[in-house]
């Protein structure tokens, strides 16, 4: 197993200036400045391997744009090292550079006036792709995704989803091993959404490019990670597949049986259930269990369809959304 | 009848008070932006001091004249705004679609830019004012106006050509639906402006084509009509004269404000912003 | 990354910024005509100032107009090749675009300038060219192949330090909010260079001279032309030293960027 991303307690620290409110502050702010200091990443280790799609989680102001930031050899860490494939990206950016390939969800890197094989003739000049790579990628990423139908426009008239898929082609033209994606579907219908994680893992799967995924769409996390790295305050919360997650987090399962009576609380012993860490709740027609995600749950059912007259149940396993939530909050 | 007027006057003010906000929070930027309009006015202060070395009176203004014409015509240049923000804001806000912003909210879109553009002009008169001020105590040629009566004509006249000036920048800042970028239309306009408005020089020194051109636009009032009235060098019955196609101008060209404003709501309606 | 490789490099780069133009036809002339008309009407002044009298601080008006000449000339050159250093306070570090730079296998500078030519600039430069060799060939002017070659290497070096000055204000940026005010605060102070530094005081001469050296883009070397003024021969010289000051100056404020986040 390669480690191509190794972060040692990263840190970074920024300085915040403060203004007072009104007319009064904003004059008093020409003259004086203060400033505060924030600590945005706090001591964060990571270690990626090769192949890995991790995603990268956090409230906003967490401090994930910060670590990206240092990753990507943009900002330079108070503490800590970062080596991406072995490479240093602050003292060999032009190397670092030719390796990774970087999409930001908010902003393009596709000349607006031209069609967007305009903008790929200009990032294989500046790669130096070889000529042969350069047409099969182009050919591959056409027919993937589908670039062929707005490949003539220019880039001010095609649609957000449009032109995220010409924004993929463009940072994978010269194949690098690690990907950042920064909230790439972002603004994106649910079918293109689809379509850009059906890529995602298509080009992992084929071209074993590492990936580091940061997005608020826990869809994007659930369908894509194979492992979840969570921040939050600049300090690492959790780093694990979702397996881990779940029990860290105790995540519960949700388990509503319908029934075809009314139910009143005197008919179940709820302390009893409780003492187990089943929490039940009861709502006229309604049973509504919350349980522990790890543990089965056959043995209750059958409990309680002898008891009452079940006519329905919905089992709903535990949200990813749920569970980060609640490491939010740790 | 009151209360209504004194709420929109209220929602005028906030924006007016916003717009000052704004503008100092850039500190740097705020001072260099008032500094960079004097370096016009000291170029051409030294370009005529060695003229004046040599002749005594150039069109019958001599030196004390001359430099007077200067200052108070720089002053008033500056206090209209060469860096223009509000052509600058609608152009973006064109360009971004945030000007559907603007058209649902329950003001009058050009008196709204109106007040927010004397939020940026009261600080830049303050300073032009505290300059002029500097020049005529430090430098006894730069004279104060002929009379009282001539100050407060001279007011009256600078504010009509306040109103003539933004109305052009208004106007332009709405044909930015036309155009994709602002800044040739600015610079041409500017460039043009600022030579027939009399800021770069008495428009009676131009050459006689350009006179003639003068005197048919609507630029001679913004900055020469007002500074001559200030150096009492027209009589009168010229400045009532003055004043009056001052007065005409500024009226048509807030009418083709309204013009133009139409035009671009049906754009942006028909484009979708 | 040899230069062969920045060449063809900068080549797709014009290509791609003359198609992007040329996509806004209405906006080009414009432009064109924008810059033409400042130029000419800093010139009508001059030309009204000449109406009156025959010289100025021992220059005619032909000899002033040179000066204007290489102004424009430089300004224009500058516009179309160094333009990108007018981004640099507003789209790459307030907006931040300056982060994807630094993820590219090429020196970020010549990213900043190859991303921008402002093709309006052939306004500024057809302007001051005219002006040029009309002022020349009315001052008959009688030029050795010796100072013609000068002329050219001139021009080059004017447009050099031109874009030295606006590099060095633009990278003030990274050290102050928004530095845009203060580059076009700067940059008007090219208008001093229009006329012969003489009638300015000691302070202002000094200040041209030495700190914004907008004399080393006109007056020295049009002086060196005109009246054998051997500072201005050294105008090339001073050029180089200037820009490796202006990038150096830049070089370490990238890496304070870097430091300090954006």
């Amino acid at each position: 197993m390669t480690v191509v991303i190794e972060a040692k307690n990263l840190s970074k620290s920024y300085e915040s200036v403060i203004r007072e409110k009104g007319l009064k502050g904003a004059v008093k702010s020409l003259v004086s400045k203060k400033t505060k200091t924030i600590q945005a990443v706090n001591d964060i280790s990571l270690s990626i391997n090769k192949g890995e799609i991790v995603g990268y989680v956090g409230p906003n102001g967490a401090g994930k744009s910060t670590t990206i930031k240092m990753l990507t050899g943009i900002l330079k860490p108070n503490q800590g090292s970062v080596q991406i494939c072995g490479i240093d990206p602050f003292k060999n950016r032009t190397e670092n550079a030719m390796n990774i390939g970087v999409v930001f969800g908010q902003r393009t890197q596709l000349w607006w006036d031209l069609p967007i094989s305009e903008t790929y003739e200009l990032l294989r000049r500046m790669y130096q792709i070889n000529d042969k790579v350069y047409k099969q990628n182009l050919n591959d990423f056409i027919e993937i995704l589908e670039l062929e139908t707005f490949m003539s426009r220019s880039v001010r008239q095609l649609s957000l989803g449009q032109r995220m898929r010409a924004e993929f082609a463009a940072a994978l033209l010269h194949n690098p091993k690690v990907l950042f994606l920064d909230e790439p579907t972002i603004g994106l219908d649910i079918e293109v959404k689809k379509n850009i994680r059906k890529f995602i893992k298509r080009i992992n799967d084929e071209r074993n490019v590492t990936i580091l995924l940061t997005t608020h769409d826990m869809k994007d996390i659930e369908e894509l990670s194979s492992r979840i790295v969570v921040i939050n305050h600049g300090e690492l919360i959790f780093s694990g597949d979702s397996q881990q997650m779940s029990k860290k987090f105790d995540a519960k399962k949700t388990i509503i049986c319908h029934l075809s009576e009314l139910v009143f609380e005197e008919q179940i012993n709820l302390s009893e259930y409780r003492k187990q860490g089943i929490q039940i709740n009861i709502d006229k027609y309604s049973i509504i269990i919350k349980i522990d995600a790890t543990l089965p749950v056959s043995g209750l059912i059958s409990k309680l369809i002898e008891q009452f007259p079940i006519v329905d149940i919905d089992i709903q396993g535990p949200l990813i959304e749920d569970i980060v939530m609640e490491a939010y909050h740790v | 009848m009151y209360k209504s007027f004194k709420a929109t006057m209220l929602k005028y003010k906030a924006l007016t008070s916003c717009k000052i906000q704004e503008t100092m929070t850039f500190r740097f930027g705020f001072f260099t932006s008032f500094i960079a309009s004097l370096v016009q006015t000291f170029v051409m202060l030294y370009v005529w001091n060695e003229v004046f070395s040599q002749k005594q009176t150039i069109m019958g203004f001599d030196k004390s004249q001359m430099l007077t014409y200067l200052v108070v015509s720089q002053c008033l240049n500056a206090i209209y705004g060469w860096y223009n923000a509000t052509e600058r804001n609608i152009s973006a806000r064109i360009k971004s679609g945030d000007i559907v912003l603007d058209l649902v909210k329950p003001i009058n879109f050009n008196f709204a830019r109106f007040y927010e553009g004397i939020g940026m002009t009261i600080i830049q008169i303050i300073f032009s004012g505290c300059v002029l001020l500097l020049f005529i105590v430090f430098n006894p040629s730069v004279a104060t106006p002929t009379s009282f009566m001539h100050f407060i004509a001279f007011l009256l006249s600078a504010f009509f050509g306040y109103v003539c000036m933004f109305s052009i920048s208004l106007i332009t800042g709405l044909l930015s639906f036309v155009i994709s970028g602002y800044w040739g239309l600015y610079y041409l306009k500017k460039a043009i402006i600022d030579l027939l408005s009399g800021a770069l020089i008495p428009i009676g020194l131009l050459p006689l084509v350009l006179q003639r051109f003068a005197d048919y636009l609507p630029f001679k009032n913004i900055i020469y009509t007002p500074t001559m009235i200030y150096m009492g060098r027209i009589s009168i019955n010229e400045i009532v004269k003055q004043m009056s196609i001052q007065v005409i101008w500024a009226f048509i060209l807030w009418q083709l404000c309204k013009y133009f404003y139409r035009i671009m709501i049906r754009r942006v309606t028909i484009n979708g912003g | 990354m040899g230069v062969k490789h920045y060449f063809k490099l900068w080549i797709i780069f014009l290509s791609c910024n003359l198609q992007s133009k040329i996509s806004h036809k209405l906006d080009f002339i414009l432009g064109i005509l924008a810059t033409i008309f400042m130029q000419g009407c800093s010139f009508i002044f001059l030309w009204s100032i000449f109406s009156q009298i025959d010289v100025l601080s021992g220059w005619s008006f032909y000899e002033i107009s040179i000066l204007f000449g290489y102004i424009s000339i430089a300004n224009g050159l500058e516009e179309i090749f160094l333009n990108g250093t007018w981004e640099l306070p507003g789209i790459y570090i307030r907006r931040g675009e300056l982060d994807r730079l630094l993820t590219r296998p090429v020196n970020p500078l010549f990213l900043i300038l190859a991303n921008c030519m402002e093709l309006h600039g052939v306004g500024s430069f057809l302007f001051g060219i005219v002006i040029m060799i009309h002022s020349f060939v009315q001052l008959g002017a009688s030029l050795s192949f010796v100072n013609i070659l000068f002329v050219f290497i001139s021009i080059i070096s004017s447009t050099v330090i031109f874009f030295s000055i606006n590099l060095i204000t633009g990278t003030l940026s990274f050290w102050v909010t928004d530095s845009m005010p203060a580059m076009v605060m700067v940059q008007r102070l090219n208008q001093l260079g229009q006329y012969p530094i003489n009638i300015y005081n000691k302070v202002i001469k000094f200040v041209l001279t030495w700190v914004v050296p907008f004399a080393f883009v006109s007056y020295f070397p049009v002086d060196f032309i005109l009246n054998s003024n051997m500072l201005g021969l050294f105008s090339p010289i001073f050029a180089c030293v200037f820009f490796s000051l202006a990038y150096s100056f830049f070089k370490l404020s990238l890496k304070r960027y870097e430091s300090a986040g954006g």
